[in-house]
């Protein structure tokens, strides 16, 4: 197989995988990068949303060899040198997520819509984040919180300290 | 005399009855109506007065009380929550709960969620809205319990009175202002045991909490918005292969044949391993797939060519179900004295749970013990059925339980747990398990299609009776959900648990003084999986007898508010639906094609009234505003309820307009978001907003799913009011009137 070399969160990689493969499964299982998930592997839920060079994609359907030489950034990348990008702070300030396992993929999706409109209306929200879905009903705090950010109110906001929530229960570990 | 007069009459006499005997007689009778609702027009229901929330917690109560909290060295403290937190807020709420009552800093700790405890049988289960109501009276009485022993070690360590002391942000703090941080104290405190301290337990009062009440965000959201919330396919298990699952068509066929041959020739494909699943649980076998990556197992599963047995299911379609059920449902009996009458037949289609993170669970089975990861709502059920296809003891089962990607009902099964543990056995691996959405999608445990039949009658301008004949499918509550009810002490029949759970969990009540209330539900088993759905029967029994409200309305040319306020039950359901019409701006003018509608829903020891408007102008109808007025009790996390209560906005425009599946000989057609369709950012409302009722209650009500029969019954309502049709048959946006 071949080896595919592209930037991912400002790092390279390399990857011998088969430049068919989605570049999600490549993310996901080859470079144990799980903020994408998995939702319908065909592009109509966009839970595995992505940016390739600053544009949301579809990480399920975008063959790896694609993403070849290009700049890819997940979730995981989206905050800077430990800086949150404004539109996570508005994400937890709003209360944004319930289960949260669509959030990444909205997220990125909100990320993109500012990227190129960063004034967007009601109906531009509608337009562009109709392809994600959430099934928890987060739209109107997404919708929200993508105001929120366009109005500048979270260039300069401190999120408060919060408790820590365990994914793994040891008590000894911490 | 009409009937009405005659119901008041025997009441009255009942009334007055007395208790005589030697010590205090109790002259009161429980439910009957005081002077002042002598003109009550309903019949009783004891409902009223128990609901399964209630029993729930009688049936779990010892095992609530046994709650881990951990005061660690360094003055943070460790929670594990015996449930999951399916994308509730629970954890958050529970935390929240925790950390006021014992006097901690919220960020000071550290919640987990506990494994799987067969010790704790029904006190470890998620679901049914009364798990905040639940801990409510358990996580009080522990943090008293936990302050008393600090307060008593720092007493002894001072030497001074343990009357004298106070706890504040994780201090015991002492009159002269000094100091012990809990951290310092817990040695000590643990060294006291099981003895009676010192320092008698005080409940922290309600006037006194500083984070109850205080709207929260999710505790877990940065982690969320960073990506590092882990679900259960994002957990580093060493060496453990990608997975999916070939399943039959049909639902209970049986793996004939597996040639793989293709599938060997795509790089990265490891085995095709056929599995039997547990088909007495409905859990289905089939042929799982093990790849290098899930891109490589999907692709490696749709190039297997299997032969399948058939299942019982084969010959049977929608209609055929649609013949069962008309031929199970029972008949409605009062007739039309000249009144006038609402006489409608509804049907509600089999519906999918489709959470996000679709069936997932890692396994690792070795000769001796078993070790899986699944979001469990009821893991010690999944302890048991797995134990026993795996040939061991539930003590060699251990299954931990990740956060979940949303579940709605789903995960009170335990699916893919019980296939990953197949799985690994016959690899000897450590396998993850995840469905593809088409799996997801076609092999659900649906919430059942029904059958409706409602007739409400009126003698005298006033509603007479009110009938409501369900029939459905079996509902599957053998997933230990049937278990509270029959606490293990009798035969297990599902059927009869089913209709107990229709009348106890509030489907089968009617909040109004309807005359006389006759809700019945008629099942029969079919082999396709059925299990409950958020909300369980009422979102379809509940919604359709609001829809029925508003038609009785305009029969009696009553404005639709007004109507339900005149009959509603009680004060308390009037102030919510005051609420909500008054937030809601009820009656507002709005262009022709746009309507309001409203839906009231009583349950969980809640009330909720949804005013939403839809727009039937465009293509498809649209939800463009919403006001949610709710009475939840005590009111523990303001934004995690309101975000309930949001999401249940979209649940019931989803089943309203968008959401149904078919049956097609024993197959269901729907196999992902282009033909299974939900509510999506354009048709979900750009106002929205959610009122809370001040508390008068002493304990928290549920809001997971109070809400939805109420949204439900506002979507309709609404599309009746814009276009003049009535809703009989969903989803409206395929089947229209």
């Amino acid at each position: 197989m071949p080896v595919i070399t592209f930037n991912l969160n400002g790092k390279p990689v390399s990857v011998d995988a088969d430049k068919d493969e989605g570049l999600l499964y490549v993310l996901r299982d080859r470079l144990g990068v799980t903020g994408p998930k998995y939702g319908c592997g065909v592009g109509l839920d966009g839970v595995c949303t992505s940016l390739i060079d600053g544009k949301a994609v579809r990480t399920c359907i975008t063959p790896v060899g694609a993403v070849e030489g290009h700049q890819v950034t997940t979730i995981e990348g989206l905050a800077k040198d430990g800086v949150l990008h404004p539109i996570q702070k508005a994400w937890v300030d709003t209360d944004v997520a319930q289960c949260g396992y669509c959030q990444a993929g909205q997220i990125m999706q909100a990320v993109s819509l500012l990227n190129e409109n960063p004034h967007p209306t009601d109906d531009d929200i509608d337009r562009v984040m109709g392809g994600n879905l959430c099934r928890c009903g987060t739209y109107f705090r997404i919708r929200t919180a993508i105001k929120r950010v366009a109005a500048g109110e979270y260039d300069h906001f401190e999120l408060p300290p919060v408790p820590r929530t365990l994914y793994q229960k040891d008590p000894k570990e911490e | 005399m009409s009937i009405l007069d005659k119901k008041i009459e025997r009441r009255q006499v009942l009334k007055t009855f007395l208790v005589a005997g030697p010590t205090l007689a109790i002259a009161g009778r429980l439910g009957l109506p005081d002077a002042a609702e002598a003109a009550i027009r309903r019949t009783p229901d004891l409902y009223e007065h128990q609901d399964f929330t209630d029993i729930f917690m009688q049936t779990g109560a010892p095992f609530y009380y046994d709650l881990l909290v951990n005061i660690l060295p360094n003055n943070r403290v460790y929670f594990e929550m015996p449930r999951v937190d399916v994308g509730t807020g629970l954890l958050t709420a529970t935390t929240m709960m925790l950390a006021d009552n014992l006097d901690v800093p919220f960020e000071n700790m550290d919640s987990a969620q506990s494994d799987a405890e067969p010790i704790r049988a029904l006190g470890q289960l998620t679901g049914g809205s009364q798990d905040v109501r639940g801990l409510w009276d358990p996580v009080r009485v522990i943090a008293a319990q936990i302050r008393a022993r600090l307060t008593t070690a720092a007493s002894d360590h001072w030497g001074v009175s343990p009357g004298t002391l106070r706890t504040e942000n994780g201090y015991v703090v002492a009159p002269d202002g000094r100091r012990l941080s809990y951290g310092e104290l817990t040695a000590e405190a643990a060294k006291l045991g099981p003895t009676v301290p010192k320092s008698a337990p005080q409940i922290k009062k309600p006037q006194n909490y500083t984070l109850i009440g205080k709207p929260t965000s999710r505790m877990n959201a940065l982690d969320i918005a960073t990506g590092k919330a882990k679900y259960t396919m994002d957990l580093p298990i060493e060496g453990a292969l990608p997975t999916v699952m070939a399943v039959s068509p049909a639902a209970g066929g049986t793996v004939k044949s597996v040639d793989d041959s293709e599938a060997k020739k795509i790089p990265g494909f490891i085995a095709a391993t056929p599995i039997p699943g547990m088909p007495e649980m409905l859990i289905p076998g089939g042929v799982a797939v093990t790849a290098q990556t899930f891109g490589i197992a999907k692709k490696a599963k749709n190039a297997l060519k299997i032969e399948w047995n058939p299942g019982p299911m084969d010959h049977i379609s929608d209609a055929q179900i649609d013949q069962m059920m008309e031929k199970i449902i029972d008949k409605v009996i009062v007739p039309d004295t000249g009144g006038g009458m609402i006489d409608a037949v509804f049907r509600w289609p089999y519906t999918n749970h489709a959470p996000m993170e679709p069936n997932t669970a890692v396994g690792h089975v070795t000769k001796d013990k078993a070790e899986i990861w699944s979001g469990l709502q009821i893991p010690n059920t999944a302890v048991q059925n797995i134990a026993q296809v795996l040939g061991m003891t539930q003590e060699q089962v251990t299954i931990h339980i990740p956060l979940r990607g949303g579940a709605f009902g789903r995960y009170l099964f335990h699916d893919a747990a019980l296939q990953v543990a197949e799985i690994s056995q016959r690899m000897g691996k450590p396998i993850k398990l995840m469905y593809m959405r088409e799996e997801d999608i076609k092999r659900g445990r649906n919430r059942t299609a029904s059958l409706n039949h409602i007739r409400a009658t009126i003698v005298d301008g006033q509603v007479a009776s009110f009938e409501h004949r369900m029939a459905c499918p079996e509902m599957d509550l053998r997933h230990g959900l049937g278990d509270v009810i029959t606490h293990q002490a009798v035969k297990y029949d599902d059927d009869q648990v089913g209709k107990y759970f229709f009348g106890q969990s509030g489907s089968g009540h009617i909040p109004y003084n309807v005359g006389w209330r006759s809700p019945t539900l008629q099942q029969q088993l079919l082999a396709i999986p059925t299990g409950p759905w958020r909300v369980v029967y009422s979102g379809q029994v509940c919604s359709l007898n609001e829809i029925v409200m508003d038609e009785l309305a305009r029969l009696l040319g009553k404005d639709e508010y007004e109507f339900r306020r005149e009959l509603a039950q009680s004060d308390r359901h009037r102030a919510v639906l005051d609420k909500a019409a008054h937030e809601g701006q009820w009656g507002r003018k709005l262009p022709a094609g746009v309507a309001q509608g409203i839906g009231l829903h009583d349950e969980y020891h809640s009330i909720a009234v949804y005013v939403m408007e839809i727009d039937t102008r465009g293509p498809k109808p649209r939800m463009t505003r919403c006001t949610i007025a709710c009475d939840c009790g005590y009111l523990v996390n303001p934004k995690g309820a309101a975000n309930q209560l949001m999401g249940s906005a979209h649940d019931g425009f989803g089943v309203v307009f968008k959401a149904g599946l078919h049956i097609v000989n024993g197959t269901t057609k729907e196999s992902n978001w282009y033909d299974y369709k939900w509510t999506r950012m354009y048709d979900s409302a750009p106002e929205m907003s959610v009122h809370f009722l001040p508390n008068n209650q002493a304990e928290p009500g549920g809001v997971g799913e109070v809400g939805v029969p109420a949204a439900t019954a506002a979507a309709a309502n609404a599309w009746a009011r814009a276009t003049g049709k009535k809703p009989r048959k969903f989803p409206i946006n395929e089947y229209g009137a």
